[in-house]
Order: C-alpha cells, then sequence, then structure tokens
C-alpha cells in the first residue's frame, strides 16, 4: 500500500547462548529470533502473533536494541523521501537520538513505571533528558500528554500504585508519546486488561494513530485483539515467520497449517457455534533443541517425509500473503 | 437479606443435558475482608446455584469477587481477614459453612475438587505428580500405596498425557504448562469428585493448549456426569463450555441465564456493554464500544445498584434502591438485577 515503509526489516536474529560450567563456557545458543523478515508501512499496525516462546517478544526489542540483535538489518526511513539507517549500525549515541522515533509499550505497566516517580515525573522523564522542555513548558507538555490519554491533569502528583492497570497503561502510552514518535512496539499492550478497559486501551490506541499518523507493531497472543487492530498479521512459530499477510488473507483464507490450527484453536464467543476444531498435538517444542527441516513438522496435521529434512522457503502467494510450508505450490 | 433467588420453573427448552436437580447453591453469600484499611464486601450477596452434571460459567472482571466466591464454598478463603458475614453454601442439602475443619477436609478434594489457573505454583515442586495423585485417592479412599500408583497411571492416562508409567514419576518442572494443567485435573479426578471448581483453568495456557485443556474438561464432565463451576473472565470460554452462565460485577450477580440466551439476549446494562467491548463481535474499521469509568473498589462500592456509576441508563432510584436478581419473565430461567430492563432493550 506504501511505496516506502517506515520499517523493513531483513533476516533479523537474534541467539542467545546457553552458558554451561565453572568457566560459563558458550555450549550452544537459542534461536529464539532465527531470520525474520517483514515490513511495516506507514500509518500501518503490523501484528506479530505466537504462543509463548515464539519469539515475537524478542523480535520487537531486538529492532529497538534494547537487546542487541544477531544479525540481519532494519531499513528506518523517518519520512517517505528520507535516507533509509539501518537501526542496527547505528552507534549507541546515534541509536538513542533515534529513539525519539522508535518507542514501546509493555505489558505490565505497573513493572515498567518507576514506583517512587510520580507519573507527572514518569512523563516528563523522556522530555527532560532530551532537552526539550524545561520548567513550566515542560508541565504544560506533561498535562497535555495526560490530557491526550485521557487522564485528568491533576493526576500527574499521584504515584502508579495510586492508579488502576487501565489507567497505569494510559500512563505508559503517554510516556511513550512524549517525544512524538513515528512507530511504536506495543508488547502485550492490552494482554493484562479487564475486556471492558481492554477496549477503552485499544480504542484510544486506534485515536492516536489517526491523530498523529504512528504506526505500530502490535505483539500479541489474544487473536480476536489482533484481527480487530491490524492491517497486516506476521505469525511466528519457533523462531521464523510462517505466515505473513494482509488481516484479511490471513484470518480468512490462512495458508500455512499451523496458522490454520491457531485459528481454529480460537474459542467463539458464540455458544450456538460450538466449532470442530483442527487439533495440535502436544506443545511447542524447546527452541533449544528445534525440530529439523519445518519447525512445525512435529506437530504438523498434513507433515510429509520432506518437512523433516528441508525448511521450506517462504512463497508467496499472492499480494503480500506470504507462507513457508512444502505443501504450497 | 432477603434476597431469595427466583426458582426456575421446570425445565424451559434447555440443551442441558442434566436433570433439574440442584447440587450447589451459594444463598446470598457475603464473604468480607476486614483489613486496615477497611472492609472489603468481595462477595456481598451472592447466589447462584450448579445443577447436577452441569457447568455453570461465573463471569465477570477482575475483583467482581467470582473467585473469592468459589474459594468460600472449598473454605479456603483466609480466615482473618476473611470473615463468612452472612449466607449458606447449600451441598448436597447440607450447609458447608457449619461444617466444621475436620468435616470440610473429608469433602474437599473427594466430593469436591478444585483446578487453579497456575499449575505450577498449585503443585508441589518436591514431589513427583504420582505422589501428588496418590496422596488424594489414599487420604480419601484408603487404597495401599501399590492400587494408588496404579490408580495414579490411570488417572494420567485418562487425561492424556502420553506414556503416564514414565510420565508418573517426573516432577512438576519436567512438565510443560499443558501438561502441568493435566496434571492437576488428574489429581482433582482423582477421587471422582461430584463437583468439579475449576478457576480460570486456561488462563496462563497459549491458545492451542487451552483449546486442548477445554476440550479434556468437556468430554471429563460428560463421560462422569459431574458438575463443574468455571470461573473465567473469558466470554467465548464460557460460550464453549458452559449450560448456564452467572455475570458477577462488584460482588453480586448481575444476571443469569442459559448460554445461548445469556449470548443472544444479554439484558442487563453490564452484560450488554461486555458483549459490545469485545473485538470478536465488532464489525471491522468501527470503534469498540466501551464501559466508561473503572470497576469502583470493594471498600467503598456505590449505593443502589453499583453499576449505576457506569451505567448510561441509570435514574435516580438506581442510587436509592438496590435492584433484586429477578425473572425477567415470571417463571423463566432468565434472570437480571435491574431497574431498567425496558430501557436496556434500547441500548
Amino acid at each position: 500500500m506504501n511505496t516506502s515503509p517506515i520499517l523493513e526489516v531483513v533476516d533479523l536474529q537474534k541467539w542467545f547462548p546457553i552458558r554451561s560450567g565453572v568457566f560459563s563456557r558458550p555450549v550452544g545458543e537459542v534461536k529464539a529470533v532465527d531470520g525474520i523478515s517483514f515490513h511495516v508501512g506507514r500509518k500501518e499496525t503490523l501484528s506479530i502473533v505466537g504462543e509463548s516462546g515464539c519469539g515475537k517478544t524478542t523480535a520487537g526489542r531486538s529492532l529497538l536494541r534494547l537487546i542487541e540483535p544477531t544479525g540481519g538489518s532494519a531499513m528506518y526511513r523517518a519520512e517517505p523521501d528520507s535516507e533509509p539507517v539501518d537501526l542496527f549500525k547505528l552507534s549507541a549515541s546515534e541509536m538513542r537520538a533515534r529513539r525519539d522515533d522508535l518507542q514501546i509499550i509493555f505489558q505490565d505497566p505497573y513493572g515498567s513505571l518507576n514506583p517512587r516517580l510520580t507519573v507527572g515525573n514518569a512523563i516528563a522523564e523522556p522530555l527532560a533528558v532530551r532537552g526539550l522542555a524545561h520548567g513550566s513548558e515542560l508541565q504544560d507538555r506533561v498535562e497535555g500528554l495526560l490530557k491526550l490519554v485521557g487522564l485528568r491533569p491533576e493526576v500527574a502528583n499521584r504515584y502508579p500504585h495510586e492508579f488502576s492497570g487501565g489507567q497505569r497503561q494510559r500512563v505508559g502510552i503517554a510516556r511513550a508519546l512524549a517525544l512524538k514518535p513515528k512507530l511504536i512496539v506495543c508488547d502485550e499492550a492490552v494482554s493484562a486488561l479487564d475486556v471492558s478497559i481492554q477496549a477503552q486501551v485499544i480504542n484510544l490506541l486506534k485515536d492516536l494513530q489517526d491523530e498523529f499518523g504512528l504506526s505500530y507493531i502490535f505483539i500479541a497472543h489474544d487473536l480476536s485483539v489482533v484481527r480487530y487492530i491490524s492491517d497486516r498479521v506476521a505469525v511466528m512459530y519457533l523462531g521464523r515467520l510462517v505466515e505473513q499477510g494482509t488481516t484479511e488473507q490471513i484470518f480468512n483464507d490462512p495458508k500455512h497449517p499451523y496458522t490454520q490450527a491457531l485459528l481454529s484453536s480460537i474459542p467463539s464467543p458464540d455458544p450456538t457455534r460450538r466449532k470442530a476444531r483442527v487439533h495440535l498435538e502436544g506443545d511447542v517444542p524447546s527452541p533449544i533443541h528445534p525440530p529439523s527441516g519445518c519447525h512445525f513438522h512435529t506437530r504438523c496435521p498434513v507433515v510429509e517425509p520432506r518437512c523433516a529434512d528441508v525448511y521450506p522457503e517462504s512463497i508467496e502467494i499472492e499480494g503480500g500473503h506470504c507462507a513457508s510450508c512444502h505443501l504450497i505450490s | 437479606m432477603s434476597r431469595e433467588r427466583t426458582k426456575g420453573a421446570p425445565a424451559t427448552a434447555s440443551t442441558d443435558p442434566s436433570s433439574n436437580e440442584v447440587l450447589l447453591e451459594v444463598q446470598g453469600l457475603k464473604t468480607w475482608f476486614h483489613t486496615d484499611e477497611g472492609i472489603a464486601k468481595a462477595v456481598d450477596g451472592v447466589t447462584y446455584s450448579v445443577r447436577k452434571g452441569e457447568t455453570l460459567g461465573v463471569v465477570g472482571e477482575s475483583g467482581c469477587g467470582k473467585s473469592v466466591t468459589a474459594l468460600s464454598v472449598m473454605q479456603l478463603v483466609p480466615r482473618p481477614p476473611g470473615e463468612f458475614e452472612g449466607g449458606k453454601i447449600m451441598f448436597r442439602g447440607q450447609d458447608l459453612l457449619s461444617k466444621s475443619d475436620a468435616e470440610m477436609r473429608e469433602i474437599r478434594g473427594d466430593e469436591i475438587a478444585m483446578i487453579f489457573q497456575e499449575p505450577m505454583s498449585a503443585l508441589n515442586p518436591v514431589f513427583t505428580v504420582g505422589d501428588q495423585i496418590m496422596e488424594t485417592v489414599m487420604l480419601h479412599r484408603g487404597l495401599d500405596k501399590e492400587a494408588a500408583r496404579a490408580h495414579a497411571v490411570e488417572m494420567l492416562r485418562k487425561v492424556g498425557i502420553p506414556s503416564p508409567e514414565e510420565r508418573v514419576d517426573e516432577y512438576p518442572h519436567q512438565l510443560s504448562g499443558g501438561m502441568r494443567q493435566r496434571v492437576m485435573i488428574a489429581i482433582a479426578m482423582s477421587c471422582d469428585p461430584s463437583l468439579l471448581i475449576a478457576d480460570e483453568p486456561t488462563t496462563a495456557l497459549d491458545v492451542t493448549i487451552q483449546a486442548q485443556i477445554l476440550d479434556l474438561i468437556r468430554e471429563l464432565q460428560e463421560a462422569e456426569g459431574m458438575s463443574m463451576l468455571l470461573i473465567t473472565h473469558d466470554l467465548a470460554v464460557v460460550a464453549e463450555t458452559a449450560h448456564h452462565v452467572a455475570v458477577m460485577y462488584a460482588g453480586k450477580v448481575v444476571e443469569y441465564a442459559p448460554v445461548e440466551e445469556l449470548f443472544a439476549s444479554p439484558r442487563h446494562p453490564y452484560t450488554i456493554g461486555l458483549f459490545r467491548s469485545l473485538p470478536d463481535l465488532a464489525t471491522e474499521g468501527e470503534r469498540l464500544e466501551t464501559i466508561p469509568g473503572i470497576v469502583p473498589s470493594a471498600f467503598n462500592f456505590p449505593s443502589g445498584c453499583r453499576f449505576r456509576t457506569r451505567c448510561s441508563i441509570a435514574t435516580e432510584r438506581c442510587a436509592s434502591e438496590e435492584p433484586l436478581l429477578l425473572a425477567i419473565v415470571e417463571g423463566e430461567e432468565h434472570t437480571a438485577a435491574c431497574h431498567h430492563l425496558e430501557e436496556a432493550k434500547e441500548l
């Protein structure tokens, strides 16, 4: 939909060493993210979905270099016509400057707010650190941000424990917005919230996207939220992307057997439609020893002998809808 | 305290396979917590019943009292600070609140069993899973060690754990989250309980594993004809599993109905709002409808109807007079606690 995506990620890898013994020598590695490629369009929401341990959170954090990626590139274009920069090649200080554009919202707003800082100070911190506002101007900015996320400006003097979960998440959003970012990684940003509050926060995220032209990378496991909020969806399994496409392509016409099983597992909020499911046997294998060939072959309902030998390349089916499965061709 | 539940007339067109016989009846239960900050009325007049062979789903958001009600049935509420301030918990015609600790120990794990959200913290890490199943049957059924072990293997097989003869000697940390929840279910089912209380049994699990566990619970329930009290925040889980549903808000049941009816025509403004905020049911591109504001604190519930502070059709009457949980149509099962059911239809 856009000729110059805001972010183009190629072959992102993050391997964690496994250390053992007295001298903590590396004895192997966990390939938490093992070569994933995707792009995020301007003002677009890309969701990365998958089960626990599939590497979706690691992928999001490596992109912002909150943990250092092992390999790959992430070409970022602040404006459609600006020169792309590879985020992974920037020095620490260049990256710090770039973080004005790139922000993150975490799942647990309580864990990510300093309990000893008033929320006003927490929101003011990024502005003060970057030297963007002082004194009364800083206060005005903080009040403006609080209003923007639907909180009363008076709450600036309160501490995080005085807020409910949904309000704390609003504070987390205000903080992420302080530096006027262009791209926000939302890491399970609404997962910890009750349904009625979750809906409020989802609406807020959508409104902010419309107002400021934000792009989101939305990392989540709740597929009904993903369906509602995303323009495009990427499905991860054991460190790799198995399928990506527009929300419609993924939800209405999933091609990969894992995506099909994942979608069929969602319980439906309609008691008259208790459905027959595509059953997945067993659990997700350990990423320390992922299965050979296609990682999904140990649980796949349509597995063939070649699946255990060769990892299937990603094949484009149509209009950006890609899947990695031998059975598609 | 004059809260009598309107008894449903003999079964209407329900899909419920069971009889109408009531196994558990919670009547006007009040469980309050006396803390330094004041009294938290976590459960404040809850009434519902579970019939033989059926699943009652109890839904509500964090802090609505759904879990405390379940813990009260098991009498696992820490006392102090918890205190039963009123009501009855009738199980097979006897009031559990009048039982001694020793009598409750006989019932817990035998007649009534419970599974929890987080199997890792509910299982004992220093005993094998076999030991933990054997403990229950040796205590309640008086089996010797050998028979108990055979029973443990049998139970593990029943809950779908592969190679149970080997798994029986493993420790909880050696199992995955889904397997641990299967072990919890095996322990709970080991004495063939007539009532299983499942408190958010799949909340901590991934969606593919959740699907496995929900199917397992449903199969076991149908095979054993056991009753289940399913507590969850997830309306979709209720839709797939329950026969009847009780919706709780701020320490009370606000609506109760057969599952198809509740999902087809919710009547209480809170239930209606809850359904509307589900992204599943929203049309693409449309804004999600929300319930404004937040759940009130259990230390200080609003007067009258507790939902009135967030309700768009609240009137002065809602502030002064508490609505009772009454049948919407005389003689039918669907009940709701709202003064303005007619207006709510327009929502």
